[in-house]
């Protein structure tokens, strides 16, 4: 036991010099072969390992950034989906705007007081073109009032209920309106044909029709004001022996998109 | 004896090597002492002198491969290794807390020697707080490994004795 006390004082002995000898001077600091050796038999271990390391925390990072990344992936799908959804509403507003906009403007050359309504219903069936507007009596709208839209006629109402009122487009075929040619002046009625184009009826044969000429509501018949757009001659048919022409009307409304419209309450068709 | 130390120096190597190498610079605060285990789990089972030994030997490498002025560690692990080698025929190492608590204790004690080393030799300055902070860290991440360092060595022990307690090296007659 006493022997093994003094091999270990002699030990402590050792790290006690060599400590004292360097610990002031590191600049002096001096391993010696035998640690010169074993640093060096060392190094490769060290490299081999630290580039383990290396790898394993670059891998744990990749592990840990892919969370994060998922994470933030699903953050960005929902900002990007309220975005769209935001663009979207935003598009729909602008859009909303310049519809009434350009209704607003058509209203101010419209004879009478005129409302703005909604359309909440359509029944476009093969013989009946009906839409719902969410205006009604209350609202100062009556039968056979006129509809409108930026681009010219649309309809007149049918039927009316205290808060809604239904319209009959003027592609119904049940719809008839008087209309005068632009240029020519020839008079005649524009029927519903129960699709989208509509027949210029009545039209006297002592004029030729232009293709693209603009037909206009005559305001005789009691019903529509005068001077509103109905539709463009598209094509003429003028039958042999036939005491009339007749032509086919695109209408001025694309009334296949159509969402907001003017109700003429007080309309004066003598304008 | 020859094949033991061999082999416990080997452990003591890998475990230098992988702590300097890979343990500090995983994103951890501190790092477990691989050595000071391996040279615990030896003293409280070999004795004395093969501690303070095997700590020098710890130390040694721990002041190589670390860059502190030679001795400082060596002298450290060597008192660590002694200590524990001289209380060892008062511990039972069947008992499965010893393991982790000696780490602690290793390791606390092992900051403990270098400090005052530290403070005596006036190489730095010691900030105590932060000492204690890096201390409980440390203790408590080589307490984990500590079971793990004990059966290390357990099996170099198992090893080395089949080893020399099975060879035949004489034939005779008693008479």
């Amino acid at each position: 036991m006493r022997k093994r006390l003094i091999l270990v004082g002699v030990v402590v002995a050792a790290a006690l010099a060599l400590l004292t000898s360097q610990v002031r001077l590191p600049e002096r600091r001096a391993v010696g072969p035998l640690g010169g050796a074993v640093l060096a038999a060392l190094g490769p271990a060290q490299t081999l390992l630290a580039r383990l390391g290396d790898s394993v925390a670059r891998m744990w990072r990749l592990y840990t950034e892919i969370g994060q990344l998922r994470t933030e992936n699903r953050r960005l799908r929902e900002e990007v989906e309220r975005l769209s959804e935001e663009v979207t509403r935003l598009r729909e507003q602008a859009q909303a705007t310049q519809r009434l906009e350009r209704l607003l403007a058509f209203r101010r050359q419209l004879p009478g007081r005129a409302i703005g309504a909604r359309i909440i219903s359509r029944e476009l069936s093969q013989w009946f073109s009906v839409v719902v507007i969410d205006r009604g009596a209350r609202d100062g709208v009556s039968r056979n009032a006129p509809v409108v839209a930026a681009d010219g006629l649309v309809g007149r109402v049918i039927a009316v209920t205290p808060t809604t009122a239904q319209v009959m487009l003027i592609t119904d075929a049940r719809s008839a309106v008087g209309v005068v040619l632009q240029q020519s002046r020839e008079a005649g009625v524009v029927d519903g044909a129960g699709e989208r184009l509509l027949r210029l009826k009545y039209v006297s044969r002592a004029r030729e029709i232009a293709l693209g000429e603009l037909a206009i509501s005559s305001g005789l018949g009691g019903v529509f004001p005068r001077g509103l757009p109905v539709g463009v001659v598209t094509s003429v048919v003028r039958e042999q022996g036939a005491v009339y022409q007749e032509a086919r009307v695109r209408p001025a409304v694309d009334l296949d998109h159509l969402e907001e419209v003017l109700v003429v309450i007080e309309a004066r068709p003598d304008r | 004896m020859l094949a033991r130390t061999a082999l416990l120096l080997g452990l003591l190597i890998t475990g230098t090597v992988v702590d300097g190498a890979w343990l500090a610079r995983l994103p951890l605060r501190a790092s477990p002492d691989l050595s000071i285990l391996v040279v615990l789990a030896a003293a409280l089972r070999y004795g004395l002198l093969p501690g303070a030994l095997l700590g020098a030997a710890a130390g040694y490498l721990r002041d190589l491969v670390g860059g502190s002025p030679l001795g400082l560690y060596m002298l450290s692990y060597l008192l660590v290794g002694a200590a524990a080698g001289a209380v060892a025929p008062a511990v039972d190492l069947q008992q499965r807390a010893v393991a982790p608590a000696a780490a602690f204790a290793g390791v606390a004690a092992l900051a403990l020697v270098t400090a005052g080393l530290v403070t005596l030799t006036g190489v730095a300055a010691v900030h105590w707080v932060r000492l204690t902070g890096e201390v409980l860290l440390t203790g408590a991440l080589t307490a984990v490994l500590a079971g793990l360092a004990d059966r290390a060595v357990r099996a170099v022990d198992h090893l080395t004795r089949r080893r020399y307690a099975g060879r035949v090296i004489s034939h005779g007659v008693l008479r």
